[in-house]
């Protein structure tokens, strides 16, 4: 095996370098270095996702970054959570005087916009993805908000 | 315009440009399949888009103004070949905003790589709808792309966008830098913006409008007065108009690049050192609005993720995805 002051050489290089990762493999096992929130997945326990939340497996390296920020099962089968898929500013409305997109009571469909989420004036309007009624909003317009934080609870029809 | 116009209008275009001298109005109604009447008409029109021609009797039409605007046929000939962006380019003389009419024609089955362009814009929005003042002899347009990247790395398509405007004026002479995360700065004053919108499914970026407006070429009086003070154009700031369409081919060339290496998994990270040097942000005093909060410090470096680093006290650092650097120690930055 590596000895620490090696694997210390091997991060500074990580760190100087462009790439994310770095596997190495050797007789007696390996390391794995990678790069901030690419989380070495084996040492990251499975965390249940709720079940609304069935999004397509993403690609086989990308880890869920912060675990701890996905939200508590729900109980009621009929309500969903949307939660947020980036870390970013949430804004309830398209403009800071405009009406929100949805509120309390606001009927929605799948392609509904309920919100925006921007990162670095990248704008990302999020869509229901499911059909129902919103019955409550969970987080406050202008609040940075984590991957995975609940944002509304929709009861479904 | 209807569709088939603005293809009359580009083929029209493209016959006087390839034409050594003047081209009769027999051969251009040959050429475009109308009669001399409509392309006598077609004629009048681009005149009213600001082409002059010189007509001779019996021997045709022969253009000697051509406009620099945004238009497919004066674009196209500085693209690469193998460009996978500025397919099609859609030019109109006035628009609300590029971003809308990309969006809406998003829905159409608009394909990758479209570039939807203006020579003005009548309602151009910045961040938080913000207006944005788009008058002629800037360049306003909108780059669409399709399936870009994973949704984690969604930030990295406009923070490209805004090297790909740094590289492709600076190879121009005109030294523009970034304020963190997009904007373009001239002289430390703003002369450009970059605005994205995206939509996901599941954890892809299903597609992308990435809106860049550029102060280029005219006068500082065309800006509201209350920004004067913060803002430049091209023009004003190096005394010179750039070629507008050539230089939007320049910046559709370095983004294409930009963005297949991000496809490839080779975004932001791989060019990190490159967009750090031309940020002008580090190293001053920033006050940074992050939703309702205010984050004052020192801009100490952008990390590979592309969020800000700012240390608000000796030692105390925060990290900023989202915000708006409001103003910092040297004016304008």
């Amino acid at each position: 095996m590596l000895t620490m002051e090696e694997i210390r050489e091997l991060i500074r290089l990580l760190d100087d370098s462009t790439l994310t990762e770095l596997e190495l493999e050797f007789e007696d096992g390996k390391v794995r270095l990678a790069k901030r929130a690419e989380v070495v997945s084996y040492a990251v326990p499975q965390v249940a996702m709720p079940v609304a939340q069935a999004a397509p497996a993403p690609a086989a390296q990308a880890a869920q970054p912060t675990a701890n920020a996905a939200p508590a099962a729900v109980e009621d089968p009929a309500l969903h959570v949307i939660t947020s898929p980036m870390v970013g500013t949430f804004y309830r409305a398209p403009a800071p005087d405009a009406p929100p997109f949805v509120d309390v009571g606001s009927q929605i469909g799948p392609k509904t916009v309920v919100c925006i989420i921007e990162a670095m004036k990248l704008m990302n309007e999020i869509e229901a993805e499911v059909s129902g009624e919103i019955v409550e909003v969970l987080a406050e317009n202008g609040q940075l908000v984590e991957y995975g934080q609940p944002l509304f609870k929709v009861r479904r029809t | 315009m209807a569709q088939d116009d603005t293809r009359v209008r580009d083929q029209l275009i493209e016959a006087f440009l390839l034409a050594d001298g003047p081209v009769s109005g027999e051969e251009l109604s040959h050429r475009l399949g109308l009669s001399r009447t409509a392309v006598w008409k077609h004629i009048k029109a681009l005149e009213q888009l600001g082409f002059a021609f010189e007509a001779s009797p019996r021997v045709g039409y022969r253009a000697v103004r051509i406009p620099d605007e945004l238009m497919a046929p004066l674009v196209r000939p500085h693209l690469p070949p193998d460009c996978l962006l500025g397919s099609p380019i859609l030019w109109a003389e006035s628009r609300a905003s590029t971003n809308e009419t990309a969006l809406e024609l998003a829905q159409k089955g608009l394909p990758h790589g479209a570039v939807v362009t203006a020579g003005e814009q009548t309602g151009g929005r910045g961040r938080r709808d913000r207006a944005w003042a788009s008058p002629r002899g800037g360049m306003w347009f909108t780059v669409f792309v399709r399936n870009p990247c994973a949704l984690r790395h969604a930030p990295d398509l406009t923070l490209l966008a805004a090297l790909a405007v740094c590289r492709a004026l600076r190879a121009d002479g005109v030294p523009v830098e970034i304020k963190w995360p997009n904007d373009i700065l001239l002289g430390g004053r703003k002369t450009g913006g970059i605005l994205a919108q995206i939509r996901a499914e599941g954890e892809m970026v299903d597609h992308a409008v990435i809106g860049i407006g550029l102060n280029a070429n005219f006068a500082l009086e065309e800006l509201p007065e209350e920004i004067r003070d913060r803002a430049t154009t091209i023009l004003h700031a190096t005394g010179r108009p750039i070629d507008r369409p050539k230089a939007l081919a320049h910046i559709l060339a370095e983004l294409d690049r930009l963005y297949r290496d991000l496809r490839d998994g080779r975004g932001f990270q791989a060019v990190h050192a490159e967009w750090i040097a031309l940020c002008s942000t580090i190293g001053h005093e920033v006050e940074v609005a992050v939703g309702d909060e205010r984050v004052r410090g020192m801009a100490r470096s952008v990390e590979p993720d592309g969020s800000l680093v700012i240390e608000t006290s000796p030692g105390v650092t925060r990290t900023v995805v989202s915000g708006e650097v409001l103003f910092s120690d040297r004016e304008h930055i």
